[in-house]
């Protein structure tokens, strides 16, 4: 009975701290996999990303966007840096990303690429 | 009409009362004493001249001075410094002129003829050079009118060569974008984006001044990004022209977009930047990418090359981008997988020390197939901890002391292709085990499945992983692969070099100069597309040092004079390429990027080192912006230069040329047309150059397998802008020289000064047919068994506009009336000279200002066709005017004619 109750208690108060919601497979698909490491996993390293800091002390992480319709990124409060055709830029945080990869019109989001000097 | 006639009358009133003006201060007999640069600095001004205009103090000219009283010089208050038996050497002022015309122990006066010094031969390479001079429509190229813009690692804004080289507190520096920096205090993040640091030109060139010190913070510690700009936009200011870059008078935007690495993201925000720019401004842009990745799917469905495309898609925009430097890496892998069939890839991590921290030991392969089979993939690591991940899994094996081991299975959103990645790296405490890794992708479908795959990403510490059997295919890299860029291979213009402290640097191995880069990445595309497109100097390329660039980690790449270095790369090739573009836009803004690419590739040069083309190292061959541009102005010109080259690989001793002694090299062309320029080896011994006056370049007539008599103007060069221990080029445009296919001529040095000596190499081979001679004494003789490293070259072909002879024999001067007229878009001009003139044919506009200058130097008697282009010029009635100075009894000739040129 203890322990039925601690399960119970456990699980009310996951649900009450509102924790991120899970992916769906159908975001999970629009994400790169490091993308999906980085709303998973609580441990990443800040090294694969693109990574600043807001003034409010909050991470920032530089992706790309393929979308045709960059209002409702910006109607969900999204800045965007550049648009050319379906490529759009932002920087987003965490809680950004997991809106920006909700919305039908988003196709894809992919994790900023890291590229050498030749 | 009237008002025409008027301000024609007016016109020629202006020009007559000039002539007035000369002729009130100096006696005909006086005038003569002087070349023709020297009779215009006093008629006009300093402007016309082009003589150099230095900001607090008195400009000077170099001259040299015929005469056998030296005493008499120094007595008028000549500052002489080299005496030789017929001539002094001095630097003059203005008044100093008027002086020395009255001196009747001076029997002439001569400027000389001090080219462009293209020390890094790669821009003369490219035929930019040329285009600097006026060779093409006699319309100096440079790229005015159009935006450089560098995306790199920042710029040393300080640096002379990307100042205005008439008043060095002017930036040519429009803005810098540091993407990496936060704005503090007053400093501004770019409209329309959320970070970074955006400095305008004011700000720089308040910094230059000092007031005030410290506000701009861009700093180019890495370096790359200048040497890459000094390429592409350098003016050479820094000294006194050596190292000019392609296009010199090109306004330059740069990102600093990050020091050793740069994101996708921030790249693409660079292009938006840039349209932003491009559009308030009114410009065209050509943007350098000389950067890249090996990681991603090379079939140009990426992000930033989809970003890429569309950027290029409006007029006046291109985007150059570097092949890569994996072309000898052996980092691609190919093939295919049959049904239920296994693929084993072999990684061997050598022994290693690793890097302090996390994230920097590591290797990375990255494999993609076409379509979406379903594939399961196994990782072993050299302790045998095994790792499987299955269609669309991704995530990281439970054992981590052989490093930090992940797979992702999954399907790539962007372009449909599955992708199978494998990252081993020290992410934890463990790094990546030293010994034999083994990747095994199986197929899991009923049918033959194709892949390829790249060790992108392959450092421990500073050793290297290796991919066992792999090959450099497909090893351009992203975003080289965008349809929409201009992707540039690289090939040696230079094997060895001086170094600032005295010695010299040479590569290792067989010297490869003509040949590609070793490095330089091969394509084609994963999707079957030609990559690169074009090739361009890209090893032993001398360009910019910035001043934080940390000179312990590159002593050896620092040239003399401390302000440029030697650096080598696709990245030096690439904006080789960009400064061409903007030399493009510079004469035909509205130019696409496809048009652009069309130029170029279908001009470019072949040799026996390219072969058929194109292919997947060299593209379409070498640039040659000469031509490339030819044909943009006329459609039907051709341009072809032909290298002279009668020595043998290799070197030995060396020939010094110093006071009365000259070397010679006796070259046969196999075309008759202009000789543009000369390539000349200096010893690599400290002493190979010693002094400073001047080396002097000029042909001779050939008599007997020897130079006879000198024809052409001499072309000098001061002793201080020669390099030791490479390859030189003079241009040779001044000695208005036409050759004749067939005819022997001698290209003769000699570095008279006292004090000045010239070691002139010799090659290392015994050929039989030796063409080198040496003057010493008073007789020519032959050097054997050696050849003299001297090389002339000469560029033939039809439809571009310098200045041609044809045939007959004049008994009088004669400016003929120009036909077409009026005209639209391009009018001819002929003149006839009964004898050996010293010739200016100009246009003025109607309020006596020159316009262009169609005809200037050295000729001898003959009948001359010289065809005009009008660039930027509006439609209206012009003058052109000749004036030929003949010496003695054919005396001087004026005379003016109107054309009309139509818009």
């Amino acid at each position: 009975m203890p322990i039925k109750f601690a399960v119970l208690l456990i699980a009310i108060l996951a649900l009450t701290c509102g924790g991120p919601k899970e992916l769906s497979d159908e975001e999970r698909a629009k994400l790169d996999p490091r993308l999906i490491e980085l709303l998973n996993s609580s441990s990443v390293s800040d090294a694969a990303y693109d990574v600043s800091m807001r003034p409010d002390g909050q991470k920032e992480y530089g992706v790309i966007i393929r979308t045709n319709n960059t209002d409702a990124l910006r109607t969900i409060g999204i800045q965007v840096q550049s648009v050319f055709g379906d490529v759009v830029t932002a920087r987003l945080t965490t809680d950004e990303l997991r809106k920006v990869v909700a919305l039908q019109s988003v196709r894809a989001v992919q994790n900023s690429g890291r590229n050498i000097p030749h | 009409m009237n008002n025409l006639l008027r301000a024609l009358t007016l016109c020629m009133i202006v020009l007559s009362s000039v002539a007035g003006t000369w002729a009130g201060n100096l006696t005909d007999a006086e005038k003569d004493r002087l070349h023709p640069k020297f009779q215009m600095i006093l008629e006009d001004g300093l402007l016309r001249a082009g003589a150099p205009i230095l900001k607090g103090s008195q400009p000077t000219h170099d001259a040299i001075i015929y005469t056998r009283d030296a005493a008499a010089l120094r007595a008028a208050g000549i500052q002489v410094n080299s005496v030789l038996e017929t001539f002094v050497t001095a630097q003059i002022s203005t008044a100093d002129l008027r002086t020395l015309a009255t001196l009747p122990a001076v029997q002439y006066v001569d400027p000389g003829r001090v080219n462009e010094l293209c020390n890094d031969v790669s821009i003369a390479e490219t035929g930019a050079s040329l285009l600097h001079a006026g060779f093409v429509n006699n319309t100096p190229y440079k790229g005015q009118g159009t935006i450089v813009v560098i995306y790199d690692t920042g710029i040393d804004w300080k640096h002379l060569d990307f100042r205005n080289p008439t008043d060095t507190t002017k930036s040519r520096i429009l803005f810098i974008w540091d993407q990496t920096l936060t704005a503090t205090g007053s400093e501004a993040i770019p409209a329309g984006f959320s970070y970074g640091v955006e400095y305008t030109k004011a700000q720089i060139e308040n910094e230059i001044d000092g007031t005030p010190a410290g506000f701009v913070r861009e700093k180019d510690t890495d370096g790359h990004g200048s040497h890459v700009a000094g390429t592409a936009a350098g003016n050479g200011r820094a000294l006194n022209g050596k190292y000019t870059g392609m296009a010199p008078q090109a306004d330059i935007i740069v990102i600093r977009g990050g020091e050793t690495s740069f994101t996708d993201a921030k790249m693409i925000d660079g292009l938006t930047y840039v349209a932003n720019k491009a559009s308030a401004l009114g410009k065209p842009v050509s943007v350098n990418w000389s950067i890249g990745s090996q990681e991603g799917p090379h079939d140009g469905t990426s992000a930033y090359e989809m970003a890429l495309n569309s950027f290029v898609s409006s007029p006046g925009r291109v985007v150059v981008v570097s092949a890569g430097n994996d072309g000898d890496k052996n980092i691609h892998t190919g093939g295919t997988i049959a049904a239920g069939a296994t693929a084993t890839f072999t990684f061997t991590v050598p022994v290693y020390t690793p890097t302090s921290g996390t994230e920097n030991d590591k290797f990375f392969f990255d494999l993609w197939f076409n379509g979406d089979p379903d594939v399961s993939a196994t990782v072993t690591s050299p302790t045998a901890i095994t790792y499987t991940r299955n269609r669309n899994e991704f995530g990281e094996a439970p054992s981590t002391v052989d490093g930090t081991i992940a797979i992702w299975n999954y399907l790539s959103s962007v372009n449909t292709n599955r992708n199978v990645q494998l990252f081993v790296h020290d992410k934890g405490a463990q790094v990546p085990k030293t010994g034999t890794w083994t990747f095994a992708v199986k197929n899991n479908s009923a049918s033959l499945i194709q892949y390829d795959g790249w060790l992108s990403s392959r450092t421990v510490g500073t050793a290297t992983v290796t991919l066992t059997g792999g090959n450099n295919d497909k090893s351009v890299a992203m975003p080289a692969t965008a349809s929409g860029a201009i992707t540039v291979a690289a090939y040696v213009t230079k094997w060895s070099w001086p170094m600032f402290n005295g010695t010299s640097r040479t590569y290792s191995g067989t010297d490869r100069t003509a040949n590609i880069s070793a490095f330089s990445s091969i394509g084609p595309t994963r999707d079957g597309r030609q990559k690169p497109d074009i090739a361009a100097p890209g090893q032993g390329i001398a360009s910019a040092l910035s001043s934080s660039y940390d000179t312990t980690r590159g002593a050896t790449s620092i040239l003399p004079g401390f302000l440029h270095r030697i650096n080598q790369g696709t990245s030096m090739a690439a904006p080789h390429v960009t400064g061409a573009a903007a030399l493009l836009l510079g004469a035909h803004p509205n130019l696409t990027a496809s048009q652009i690419k069309a130029l170029l590739t279908s001009t470019a040069n072949t040799d026996a080192f390219i072969g058929a083309v194109p292919n997947y190292t060299w593209g379409s061959g070498k640039m040659d912006i000469l031509e490339a541009l030819a044909k943009d102005r006329i459609p039907s010109a051709t341009i072809t230069r032909t290298t002279y080259a009668y020595d043998l690989p290799g070197s030995s001793v060396y020939t010094p040329v110093s006071g009365p002694v000259k070397v010679a090299v006796r070259f046969t062309p196999g075309v008759s047309g202009r000789l543009t320029g000369v390539q000349f080896n200096v010893t690599l011994n400290a002493n190979g150059i010693t002094g400073t006056g001047n080396l002097l370049c000029e042909v001779y007539s050939n008599t007997g397998g020897f130079p006879d008599t000198k024809i052409g103007n001499t072309v000098t060069v001061p002793l201080p802008l020669v390099s030791r221990a490479t390859n030189n080029y003079i241009q040779m445009l001044d000695a208005s020289m036409n050759v004749t296919s067939g005819t022997d001529y001698h290209i003769v040095l000699s570095a008279p000064g006292a004090g000045d000596t010239l070691n002139v190499l010799l090659d290392g081979g015994t050929g039989s047919a030796n063409r080198s001679a040496w003057l010493y004494g008073s007789a020519w003789s032959s050097i054997t068994p050696n050849n003299l490293r001297i090389r002339a070259i000469v560029a033939s072909g039809t439809g571009f506009t310098s200045v041609e002879q044809i045939p007959g024999t004049p008994a009088v001067y004669r400016l003929m009336q120009n036909y077409p007229n009026p005209f639209n878009p391009a009018t001819t001009v002929e003149f006839s000279l009964p004898a050996q003139a010293k010739v200016t044919l100009a246009v003025f506009n109607l309020l006596g200002q020159e316009v262009a200058t169609l005809a200037t130097g050295d000729y001898n008697a003959g009948t001359f066709k010289v065809t005009w282009t009008p660039e930027n010029v509006a439609s209206g009635m012009y003058i052109y005017r000749l004036k030929a100075e003949g010496n003695g009894q054919s005396g001087t000739f004026i005379e003016s004619k109107r054309l009309v040129y139509l818009k």
